[in-house]
């Protein structure tokens, strides 16, 4: 068993009424599909596993650290080794998609703005982007390219672990497109940590957990639910 | 609160659902009571009570927006200095370099529009009249007109655009990424307006003192030259260090209440009940601004 990336312990949501506490945790290179109805505190579950919202009760460990020991700035340095999605794509619409994926490369990476230039390059090749695409303001871009590159933003500075909410709203209708982003979550070494429906599991091949967390109406834990991946 | 006024659960003022439909329904007129005098002392006073916790609230958060931005300036965040020098220039580009002529002519027509008065009163003095103009239009008047201008221009998109970015997730996503989002946004905003406004206001200044010396040659016999002599002599080092103060005191006011009704937005819907009250806030503190300065010079 590897050393969890991140480790959930009886974890009670701000606003849970159910008596259930919620136990989690994954390891280097899986991935961690995360269920349950609307309203359920999936997304509260996303922040409280990054320390953006304090639970209730309970513990969380990111990388072996102990969030609520660390310091803000501490956790802010923590956070560089993670890539993120939220539900809305959380991109600047005012900067190109190139400044875009920039962003992590110099904050997290330290990369200057000559290599950055190179890794986006060579990243939107690999994930067959439209290069043409990068000088583009994201505001400009459609509803599904944005998605695209807030997924590209979230991987391109290749972090240890990626928190995809709503990943479901990513999965683009084209068969072609939704097959590039598998390939593209394929060539990510990264953990990942998906709010998903089980039907999503095959997206993200063998690394699947072979159990998805899965949270009831009330806020806690429902059941840890079987896959097969 | 809000059910109490007869609005929604959420707080707003207007019904959402029909059972908020239901509570809103004015009662027949048989069922309603004389209002109690008691009670409506009590809710003055716990109006009262409640907008000063609103603002003693905000003004916390002003100071910590301040806080946190500037700490971006002294703490070295990795790759933030690329992107405060790009977004300061940018935001000085739309502030400053757009509103240029703008600007310039307002500060023209308030020159003339200090004269006016003056020739109809028929002071022809020039000592009386560089001092008027000096002390009214670079104290009080021209200051507050560029600060108005900016806030119009600048302020209100500052708002509508971090308010997008709210709705958007980007302030979650750039926190959950291990950015500071106050030091890649708002101090970038917050160096360029103020930047900005010290440039604008100088140009003002300087527009206004031509405008009301060209009124002075036109219809005053007074010449040119002599009337910029005589401006320039009520000009001391303290007023002109009192009017940068003023200026910079206007752009951080301007650019923290902006910015911070950008943060409160929650909703798309929000972005266009934010913008007015923004508006007002950040007019408020530089009207008192430029009285706190002007009392603090004639004391």
């Amino acid at each position: 068993m590897s050393e969890p990336v991140c480790e959930l312990r009886e974890i009670l949501m701000p606003h849970q009424r159910g008596p259930v506490p919620i136990d989690a945790w994954v390891g280097a290179g899986e991935v961690l599909l995360i269920g349950g109805a609307s309203g359920a505190g999936k997304t509260t579950l996303l922040k409280i596993l990054l320390g953006l919202v304090n639970p209730r009760g309970g513990r969380v460990r990111l990388f072996g650290h102990e969030l609520e020991r660390l310091s803000q700035r501490a956790l802010l340095r923590l956070r560089q080794r993670v890539g993120v999605a939220f539900e809305h794509d959380g991109l600047l619409p005012n900067w190109d998609v190139a400044e875009n994926l920039a962003l992590p490369l110099h904050h997290q990476r330290g990369l200057s703005a000559r290599a950055a230039r190179q890794r986006i390059l060579e990243f939107a090749r690999r994930c067959e982007f439209e290069l043409v695409l990068l000088v583009r303001r994201v505001a400009d871009l459609t509803g599904q390219q944005r998605r695209r590159v807030a997924i590209m933003r979230a991987l391109i500075a290749e972090p240890e672990l990626v928190v995809i909410d709503d990943f479901a709203a990513y999965v683009p209708a084209d068969e072609t497109e939704r097959e590039r982003l598998r390939a593209t979550l394929a060539a990510s070494a990264a953990t990942l940590v998906c709010v998903a429906g089980e039907e999503m599991a095959p997206t993200f091949g063998a690394r699947v957990r072979r159990e998805c967390l899965l949270l009831g109406p009330s806020g806690g834990a429902a059941r840890r639910g079987a896959m097969d991946a | 609160m809000g059910a109490a006024h007869g609005g929604c659960h959420t707080g707003c003022r207007f019904p959402l659902t029909a059972s908020d439909m239901d509570r809103t329904e004015p009662r027949p007129e048989f069922e309603r009571k004389a209002p109690d005098p008691r009670e409506s002392t009590l809710r003055w006073i716990e109006d009262l009570g409640d907008t000063g916790i609103t603002a003693g609230s905000r003004l916390l958060d002003v100071l910590y927006l301040l806080a946190n931005s500037a700490a971006g300036l002294i703490t070295f965040q990795r790759g933030l200095w690329r992107h405060l020098r790009q977004i300061t220039v940018q935001q000085i580009y739309f502030t400053a370099v757009q509103a240029w002529l703008l600007v310039g002519f307002v500060g023209l027509v308030l020159g003339v529009l200090t004269m006016l008065p003056l020739h109809a009163f028929r002071v022809n003095d020039l000592d009386l009249v560089a001092q008027v103009v000096t002390v009214v239009l670079t104290h009080q008047i021209t200051p507050l007109m560029v600060a108005l201008i900016v806030i119009g221009r600048s302020g209100t998109a500052v708002t509508a655009e971090l308010g997008e970015l709210q709705t958007n997730q980007t302030f979650d996503t750039l926190l959950a990424m291990g950015l500071e989002p106050h030091q890649l946004l708002v101090l970038p905003r917050l160096v360029g307006i103020t930047l900005s406004l010290l440039v604008l206001g100088f140009w003002a200044n300087a527009a206004a003192m031509l405008g009301a010396g060209l009124y002075s040659a036109l219809f005053q016999e007074i010449r040119l030259h002599a009337f910029f002599r005589a401006c320039f002599a009520v000009l001391d080092r303290v007023q002109v260090l009192a009017d940068m103060l003023l200026l910079a005191c206007f752009g951080i006011t301007i650019a923290l209440v902006h910015c911070l009704f950008g943060l409160l937005v929650r909703d798309p819907m929000d972005i266009p009940r934010r913008l007015p009250q923004a508006f007002v806030v950040s007019a408020m503190g530089c009207v008192l601004l430029t009285l706190a300065l002007s009392v603090a010079l004639n004391v």
